[in-house]
């Protein structure tokens, strides 16, 4: 990702400089609705946070827009250092591939690969994260991090993806944002399906693989009584300004 | 290349329809590149057919009916060559030869050709080549047959078999000349013409096996004529079918079309081979370009069922787009993806189409030959034939931009968000 | 442009792809490689290639010569009978001076030998269309017998060409007296007018 190194980045690569930092953020999906109007918004590098809010104010917006998947209409994007509003789509794809990894709600994996090819998806399309892990050693670490969720059965290897449960759907999703060790990981509503105990146990591994990898978490849900598992919980109305609905 | 593979188990996953897709491309291209080869076949077997003939000479007719008949056996005459005729033509001064044909008769569906031994000496074909005989000679006795490639494998005739000569032209016949069977003299080597399906005879034995026939039928039994009694007749005939000129000097060829064309004792008709050759060409090629065209829009049909079936599958697809985009691959990725797949299944299409034309071309050989002397060389494919292959293949990849555009736009729009 | 356009652009694309491609195999016979040369002669020095009229190719001393005599009825060409009428057949004498030249002349085409991808080997080259068919032939000294040294596909019969080649005068003797003109063909090209 030549040129996105390349691009001024104030602040970025030091060790204080914020994981995320969004400043007077404004974004609608039509000109005249506006669903987000963020003053300040920082995530500090290795922490952990808790974004939550109820279904439809915007949570799964504003992770789109940290994501780079997004453009804002005003205001600025800072992440990892680097201002996603001047970089190009493309430079915008090859660095959420190198640095961020993201775990949905559901549907997180794709029907027609094994769960090892699932895993090993951010390596196909990011040289600088396979490169980090090295090409044939990138299949080792899927391995172990399936491990590290406790997938490793062979049962489970041999099954195709779509007879897995929920819960160990998640679990792959997880692996697959972990692999190569990114800065980031965004997770939009992903414990959301799952029942209490798995639940318990997903975000004990997840934290677990986090704490260890010096990975920047970014969390969203609606349930707050995960909050006591975080360093540190913000409500999304406490920094949005708008009050439209989010349509999904 | 990580998104062919990508590509290839998406397909496998979706195998059902992909399958469906893969067999509609290959049945057009099988037609495409079946007609193709028939085309291709049919128009050398045509001109390989004549090769050093001046003149081809019969009753007044058509031109493209006499090459017709007198050089592939199809169709018939409308009416004979005089005897009279045939000799004052034969020995005028700047003939150098002539092969005088008879038709009419029929051996289990083959044509029966009455001739003199000139045609083994004489006929040309493919440019340059010779009549040769893979086993005996030519007629030495007057009940003598020598038949062509075909007839013999087909039948399984032996030198010194016999066999009874049917009348008319059809394959079965109730008219037989059963009381004069012809003894297998000779059996042509292959020539990938018309004369492989001959049976050929001397003209007297044609005579012979009509001297006791008045009216299509056979006299009865008390007027018959024995084979041996025929011996004795004089079997110079009435009247020939057509006949083949070669000239002393080509430059009288003109002179000597003109002279039959206007003579005055008989309505006959001269043609230049190779003249009537291409007049048949130029109305054959209006039909044979139209089924090209036809084919070609065959192929097209089945590149839109391909295009209907991954439009239709996009929608659906869009979770798997979010997933691959959350992963890191470009919009670009994604078109790349569909295009491939569009791709794989043309290039699939296209392997099994021409595997199926094989297959049909095999099939349809022995009937393409019988009916219409067309003599089918199983061969690999021409230059022009792998172009159009690689023309099929290229649209199909086209073809596969328009979903790729659609999957592009919707990758863009959609970014992480959840559409089920 | 719509996302309609767009499809609608590509749908085109597509057909024309496809209906070039086998436009292109349609096409293709005459696109195989022509034959063995036929006519091993030394090729002509294309400098010194010289063209000629159909006027040329009768003899000097007979370019003036006119009878309002008709010549006669060519169905008595079938008696066969040699003698002074046959000598004094009109067309039958030769320009011997073209003899061996390199020539460049327009005409006719009608095949006589084809090979077997349908392409034209050795043809009569004539002044006018239809000398098959129901207007007299042309005479002995208004035909060129060319054996070409590729084989040529022949688009059209009623189209005129121009053939160029080293042309040769028989002194074959035959009932048309001394000769006939003949050709190895080099170069065949359509004729514009």
């Amino acid at each position: 990702m030549g040129s996105a190194s390349s691009n001024d980045n104030p602040g970025g690569g030091s060790a204080l400089a914020p994981a995320i930092e969004v400043r007077d953020l404004e974004f609608g999906w039509s000109n005249s609705v506006t669903l987000l109007s963020i003053h300040a918004f920082d995530v500090a590098p290795r922490e952990r946070v808790l974004l939550h809010g109820p279904s439809g104010s915007g949570k799964s917006t504003l992770l789109g827009l940290i994501g780079g998947v997004l453009e804002a209409r005003k205001g600025s994007v800072r992440v990892l250092g680097w201002d996603l509003g001047t970089l190009s789509g493309s430079q915008r794809d090859a660095f959420r591939a190198e640095h961020v990894g993201f775990i949905f709600q559901m549907f997180n994996l794709i029907p027609y690969l094994s769960m090892l090819e699932n895993v090993l998806l951010p390596a196909l399309f990011s040289r600088a994260r396979r490169a980090r892990i090295a090409g044939a050693a990138a299949r080792a670490e899927g391995r172990r991090l399936l491990r590290a969720l406790g997938l490793a059965s062979e049962s489970l290897l041999n099954r195709p993806v779509t007879q897995l449960s929920i819960g160990q759907q998640q679990r792959v999703a997880a692996a697959r944002a972990l692999l190569g060790r990114p800065d980031l990981i965004v997770a939009d509503e992903p414990t959301s399906a799952l029942d209490f105990d798995t639940r318990a146990g997903f975000l004990e591994l997840l934290m677990r693989e986090c704490a260890s990898a010096g990975t920047t978490l970014l969390f969203v849900s609606h349930d707050t009584s995960l909050r006591p598992l975080f360093d540190r919980s913000v409500a999304l109305r406490e920094i949005n300004a708008a009050s439209a609905e989010e349509v999904h | 290349m990580a998104i062919a593979r990508l590509a290839w188990r998406s397909l496998w996953n979706r195998r059902t329809t992909a399958m469906l897709t893969v067999f509609a491309i290959a049945l057009s291209v099988a037609l495409l590149l079946g007609v193709q080869k028939i085309r291709t076949a049919a128009r050398e077997g045509f001109a390989n057919t004549i090769s050093g003939t001046d003149l081809i000479v019969g009753a007044r007719s058509g031109p493209i009916n006499l090459l017709l008949y007198a050089v592939f056996r199809i169709g018939d005459a409308t009416a004979n060559v005089s005897w009279a005729s045939y000799q004052k033509i034969a020995r005028h001064p700047d003939v150098a030869w002539t092969i005088p044909i008879s038709l009419g008769d029929s051996h289990r569906g083959f044509r029966v050709m009455g001739t003199s031994s000139d045609y083994f000496a004489h006929y040309r074909f493919a440019a340059t080549h010779q009549l040769e005989f893979a086993a005996g000679g030519p007629f030495a006795d007057l009940y003598d047959a020598v038949l062509g490639a075909d007839v013999a494998q087909s039948l399984g005739y032996k030198l010194g078999d016999r066999l009874i000569i049917a009348h008319g032209l059809g394959a079965v016949s109730f008219a037989q000349h059963a009381d004069k069977p012809f003894r297998v003299a000779g059996i042509l080597q292959r020539t990938g013409t018309p004369v492989d399906r001959t049976v050929h005879v001397g003209l007297e034995a044609i005579s012979a096996i009509h001297v006791d026939w008045q009216t299509g039928m056979q006299a009865p039994p008390a007027f018959r004529v024995s084979a041996e009694q025929a011996r004795q007749r004089d079997l110079t005939p009435d009247s020939i079918t057509a006949f083949l000129v070669g000239m002393k000097s080509r430059i009288a060829v003109f002179q000597m079309q003109r002279a039959i064309n206007e003579y005055r004792e008989e309505p006959l008709l001269a043609i230049i081979p190779g003249v009537a050759l291409e007049q048949l060409w130029g109305i054959v090629g209006v039909a044979d370009r139209t089924l090209m065209i036809v084919a070609a829009f065959v192929v097209l049909a089945g590149l839109l069922g391909m295009l209907t079936a991954l439009l239709a599958s996009l929608n659906e697809r869009r979770r798997e787009m979010a997933i691959l985009r959350s992963a890191g691959a470009h919009p670009r990725h994604v078109f790349a993806l569909l295009v491939a797949e569009s791709g794989i299944l043309a290039a699939s299409g296209v392997l099994l189409g021409m595997a199926l034309t094989y297959v049909l071309l095999l099939a349809a050989r022995p009937f393409l030959a019988g009916r219409y002397g067309i003599f089918l060389e199983i061969t690999g494919l021409a230059a022009d034939e792998w172009l159009l292959l690689g023309a099929v293949v290229a649209s199909g990849l086209l073809a596969g931009f328009i979903p790729a555009a659609r999957a592009y736009r919707n990758s863009l729009a959609d970014g992480l968000t959840i559409r089920v | 442009m719509s996302r309609g356009t767009i499809s609608a652009a590509i749908l085109v694309s597509v057909t024309c792809l496809l209906l070039a491609g086998t436009s292109l195999a349609i096409e293709a016979p005459d696109t195989s490689k022509p034959a063995k040369p036929r006519v091993t002669a030394k090729p002509i020095d294309r400098s010194k290639v010289l063209q000629v009229d159909w006027e040329e190719l009768v003899p000097v001393d007979d370019r003036s010569k006119f009878s309002l005599v008709p010549p006669p009825p060519l169905h008595d060409y079938l008696s066969g009978e040699a003698g002074p009428a046959a000598q004094q057949l009109p067309g039958s004498e030769v320009n011997k001076d073209l003899d061996g030249l390199a020539i460049r002349i327009p005409g006719f085409i009608v095949p006589v030998d084809l090979d077997k991808h349908n392409r034209v080997t050795e043809f009569f080259l004539v002044p006018y269309f239809g000398a098959c068919i129901h207007v007299p032939p042309p005479p002995p000294n208004q035909i060129v017998f060319v054996k070409l040294k590729n084989s040529f596909a022949l688009e059209s019969m009623e189209d005129a060409y121009w053939v160029t080649g080293k042309m040769s005068v028989q002194n074959r003797k035959t009932r048309f007296g001394s000769a006939a003109y003949s050709m190895a063909g080099e170069k065949v090209e359509i004729y514009r007018y």
